[in-house]
């Protein structure tokens, strides 16, 4: 192992290490973010499906009236 | 993970904060006095930059929020605090490893250090203030005003105090000429003993020859008992040559001017990074790597603050933030 830290090699080492933990964390956010994004889209369609205008009065014919 | 639209903006973002990476140990020259501890540089100012501006805009939400009462924008001060907490930790963090290396400690309360904590306890007291009072309304309200008196200290304690503290290890000159690079003046014939924060430094010749201007000057820091002798010089030019070590310490003397005939010369301490920007390859990438964690920021303030907006719809009498 202690060739890792030979003052060559050091510098390289740190460097990959630095891109594995940055590649690691790019793809956990990109996945929060994708989560994220479902949640709210989903979400806003059911809260505009909820709020839909419902009927409050019924129209109907003279003859329907009447019965 | 299957791609969307909006993921080529991310993903560039991505190559590029790892191009600033790459760029970071292999593009940039090592720092005199610093070795490839320096090249942390290139991450640690853009970050502590960074986490300023999130503070700044969470207090424009909540001043926003003061005046408009609309949930929005309180949300969107808590996601850009909390970005800007993040920011900070790892400020403090990469400014540690940065010590140990060089200083050889981790942690040893310099003023910019201890400014540093103090403002991340500040906006500790923030989350901790939300969190402690149930009553959603009052709860946002007495957060936007305390976010807004945790604004105002912001630049006290990331720019301010640490330059007029009389003795720091952090390289203030760096990045702002002139902030505290005066030095002092120092006489012969007139006022030869002054200070560099607590180093007494005293004038005992200067002398001139056709190559260099050197000047002898006595060195007293605390906790020494010998006197030091250090001797800076100029060149023919009038540009820095030797710049001798402080016994004990990383900081450099420089003389930054000299008049033999007058008899009066003008030193500075100098700390390892300083100019360190001068070098364009360094400039370009510190100027990258600023957009990049810019980019992030905005990235993870946008993931967050969306994770709130849900959570407000859910649970709208139930907010934990």
């Amino acid at each position: 192992m202690t060739i890792l830290l030979d003052a060559g090699v050091a510098i390289y080492v740190a460097m990959t290490t630095a891109l594995i933990v940055w590649v690691g964390v790019f793809f956990y956010l990109l996945r929060i973010d994708h989560a994220t994004q479902d949640v709210a889209r989903q979400l806003n369609e059911r809260t505009t499906a909820t709020d839909a205008p419902q009927p409050r009065a019924t129209i109907v014919s003279n003859e329907q009236a009447k019965q | 993970m299957a791609l969307r639209n909006g993921d080529g903006i991310k993903i560039f973002l991505g190559l590029w904060i790892a191009a600033v990476i790459y760029s970071m140990f292999l593009v940039v020259p090592q720092y005199v006095g610093l070795g490839d501890a320096g090249r942390i540089i290139i991450v640690h100012v853009p970050v502590a930059w960074i986490t300023s501006a999130a503070f700044l805009l969470s207090a424009i939400y909540s001043i926003i929020y003061l005046w408009k009462r609309n949930t929005i924008n309180d949300v969107a001060a808590v996601a850009a605090a909390e970005v800007g907490m993040l920011y900070c930790l790892f400020a403090t963090i990469t400014g540690s490893i940065f010590a140990e290396v060089v200083w050889g400690t981790f942690w040893n309360w310099d003023p910019r250090e201890t400014s540093i904590l103090v403002l991340l306890l500040i906006y500790a007291a923030y989350f901790a203030l939300r969190s402690s009072v149930d009553d959603n309304e009052r709860r946002r309200r007495l957060a936007a005003v305390y976010n807004i008196f945790a604004a105002v200290t912001m630049p006290f304690l990331l720019f301010v105090a640490p330059r007029i503290a009389d003795s720091t290890l952090h390289p203030n000159c760096a990045f702002l000429q002139g902030s505290k690079c005066e030095g002092v003046s120092l006489n012969l014939t007139g006022a030869k003993i002054s200070q560099l924060g607590d180093v007494v430094v005293e004038l005992k010749s200067l002398t001139k020859t056709d190559t260099l201007t050197q000047a002898t000057i006595e060195v007293r820091m605390p906790g020494m008992k010998n006197v030091a002798t250090l001797v800076p010089s100029l060149d023919s030019e009038g540009k820095p040559a030797d710049r001798p070590e402080f016994p004990g310490q990383q900081f450099r003397m420089v003389l930054l001017e000299a008049d033999a005939s007058a008899g009066t010369v003008r030193v500075n301490m100098q700390a390892p990074g300083t100019n360190l920007l001068s070098n364009p390859r360094t400039l370009w990438v510190f100027l990258a790597s600023n957009l990049g964690f810019f980019g992030l920021a905005f990235w993870l303030y946008h993931i967050r603050r969306t994770i709130l907006q849900v959570q407000q719809v859910l649970n709208p009498g139930e907010m934990s933030i």
